[in-house]
């Protein structure tokens, strides 16, 4: 027969691991596999200019996919548009060849996915850890992350350029499905898998 | 009196002693001034010299060979640079096994083996580099220079303290002999400025789509195994960078800096052309590697850099049981320069360049570069 100390101690140590398994529910629920669908036609666009951009544009042709390639997207380029993708990563001379800063960069992001989710646009943030990538002297990439990645709908990530679980962390922090690349030639799967 | 005839005999056999090791020295040093012999494969159609399209090299130490490969049918120019620094030996060695053994059916295919001539007449002194790669091959051994990333100082001496380039960006003074500091060049600059302004003139005149300018890099650099784009070529790069990957080749993408004097910079600023450079790795440059033997300079198995990559001091996949082999380096330009080739016909089909001939990367690294560079 139990008596009450135990019976006290079982549910202290049942309740312990409820709340546990709750805490760590965000994690398993936010980094899926599974690749998310989403409608096209689709704006492609870039936040802090990364070259990486245009691995996703060159996929998109070959795969044949339905969108609009426009760098320096604005408002009025959201039209026709079903939802928004976002290639993430700064590269200063990507900035210096658009002519703008890193801080109107992502003022021009920001707007464009407000007005987005004006719209009903879903919006997908890619991180390709490229020429845009991360590094422990690049904080202009995870600046602009840090904007640009909580407003996505969905986040697809090169595992390699998270070790850290940065966007990891944004993802949980904001309830965001993310899914993990293991390499860029995965990309070929993954983006035609989005709109397919 | 024996004292004496001791000192002299001594004296002469120092100097019998010293004649011969001159000899021999002079010897390796005069074979590095002359020019390699080449083997124009069926492909070539034509050749040159860059002084026939800018009269101020002629007769200088900068002027140097052009091979031109035409196909039947019409469509894009490409120019392969090979040996803008010399001592980065996969660039030249990728440039000749295209003279020698590319076919193009469409479109041209255009190869300056040597765009930096004077700096494959000697070697960086004090390094003890070998100063020729000897490949054995079914045909017997061949010699092919190696040389210096610099112009050679005994054609133009001395430098300056500073160097400022003709766009003004300001380097040490021996980088006035770095063809890929110089450009674009300056009529009346240095050798090195000369040559820069050459090629720069010889593209315009040509009309070429796309440049691709090969060289060897450091592990211990970041910008390794790697293609560089002018911005105008980014689209291509990312192509070819997406092509090469999923044929399991590690490469990096990295759009020209705003620095100025190189070639995948100011060539894109001052032509029409795409232009992409192209690094593979090169163990014999690097800081940590041991002697420096034939045997480096072909397989690039360096224990020290097992060391080095341990501590995670270099940006590529090392280990010196594999190595970083001169048949991988040029399996990797190869591969590079026809899915910058296909990248370009993508994006531009009137622009389609088809090369036959060229070995692809899984059969070379079976085969083995010497394969394909047997003298004839």
């Amino acid at each position: 027969m139990w008596k009450t100390g135990d019976r006290n101690m079982a549910s202290r140590i049942a309740l312990t691991l409820i709340a546990a398994m709750i805490a760590g529910l965000p994690a398993w629920a936010q980094e899926s596999a599974e690749i998310r669908k989403y409608p096209s036609p689709f704006l492609l666009t870039a936040a802090g200019q990364t070259p990486d951009v245009l691995m996703v544009k060159i996929v998109s042709e070959r795969s044949k996919l339905d969108f609009k390639y426009q760098a320096l997207a604005k408002a009025t380029d959201l039209a026709g548009a079903k939802s928004v993708l976002v290639v993430m990563g700064v590269s200063m001379k990507g900035l210096g060849s658009a002519g703008i800063k890193l801080d109107e960069e992502a003022a021009r992001v920001l707007r464009l996915l407000e007005e987005a989710r004006k719209l009903g646009l879903p919006v997908i943030g890619v991180f390709a850890g490229g020429a845009g990538g991360r590094g422990g002297r690049d904080q202009l990439t995870d600046s602009l992350l840090a904007q640009v990645a909580p407003k996505v709908d969905y986040l697809v990530v090169i595992r390699s350029g998270d070790k850290d679980r940065f966007l990891g962390g944004i993802a949980e922090k904001n309830k965001i499905p993310l899914t993990y690349m293991e390499t860029i030639v995965d990309m070929n799967k993954v983006i035609p898998g989005i709109f397919n | 009196m024996t004292f004496k005839i001791d000192t002299r005999v001594r004296a002469l056999l120092v100097l019998a002693a010293a004649a011969l090791l001159g000899t021999a020295s002079a010897r390796e040093f005069l074979r590095m001034r002359e020019p390699d012999l080449l083997f124009p494969g069926p492909g070539v159609t034509g050749t040159g010299m860059l002084g026939d399209y800018y009269p101020g090299l002629v007769g200088t130490p900068g002027d140097t060979r052009i091979f031109f490969l035409k196909g039947s049918e019409p469509g894009g120019k490409i120019l392969v640079l090979g040996g803008t620094h010399n001592d980065e030996i996969s660039g030249h060695v990728t440039a000749i096994t295209l003279v020698e053994n590319a076919v193009v059916t469409r479109g041209e295919l255009i190869v300056i083996p040597r765009a930096n001539n004077s700096g494959a007449t000697f070697v960086q002194e004090m390094l003890g580099m070998p100063a020729f790669l000897e490949l054995e091959t079914e045909a017997g051994m061949r010699s092919i220079r190696t040389g210096c990333r610099y112009s050679n100082p005994a054609h133009e001496y001395p430098d300056p303290d500073v160097f400022a380039n003709a766009t003004g960006a300001q380097y040490p003074g021996t980088e006035s002999r770095n063809l890929n500091r110089v450009y674009p060049g300056r009529d009346d600059g240095y050798l090195m400025e000369k040559v820069a302004r050459g090629i720069i003139e010889f593209i315009n005149r040509e009309a070429i789509d796309l440049v691709v300018d090969l060289h060897e890099a450091v592990p211990e650099h970041y910008v390794v195994n790697c293609l560089v784009g002018h911005n105008r070529s980014m689209e291509i790069v990312a192509a070819a960078t997406m092509e090469l990957l999923m044929q399991g080749i590690d490469i990096k993408m990295y759009e020209s800096p705003g620095v100025y004097g190189f070639s995948h910079r100011d060539i894109g600023d001052n032509t029409g052309a795409y232009v992409a450079l192209a690094e593979t790795t090169d163990i014999l440059q690097g800081a940590f590697r041991g002697r420096p033997t034939q045997e480096l300079l072909q397989d690039g198995k360096d224990p020290f850099y097992d060391i080095v990559s341990r501590k995670g001091k270099v940006f590529v996949e090392y280990d010196s049981g594999r190595g970083a082999g001169l048949t991988e380096r040029v399996a990797r330009h190869l591969t590079t320069v026809r899915e910058l080739a296909n990248a370009m016909a993508f994006v531009e089909p009137d622009k389609t360049v088809v090369m036959t001939g060229i070995p692809n990367y899984a059969d070379l690294l079976a085969e083995g570069i010497e394969t394909y560079l047997a003298p004839k």
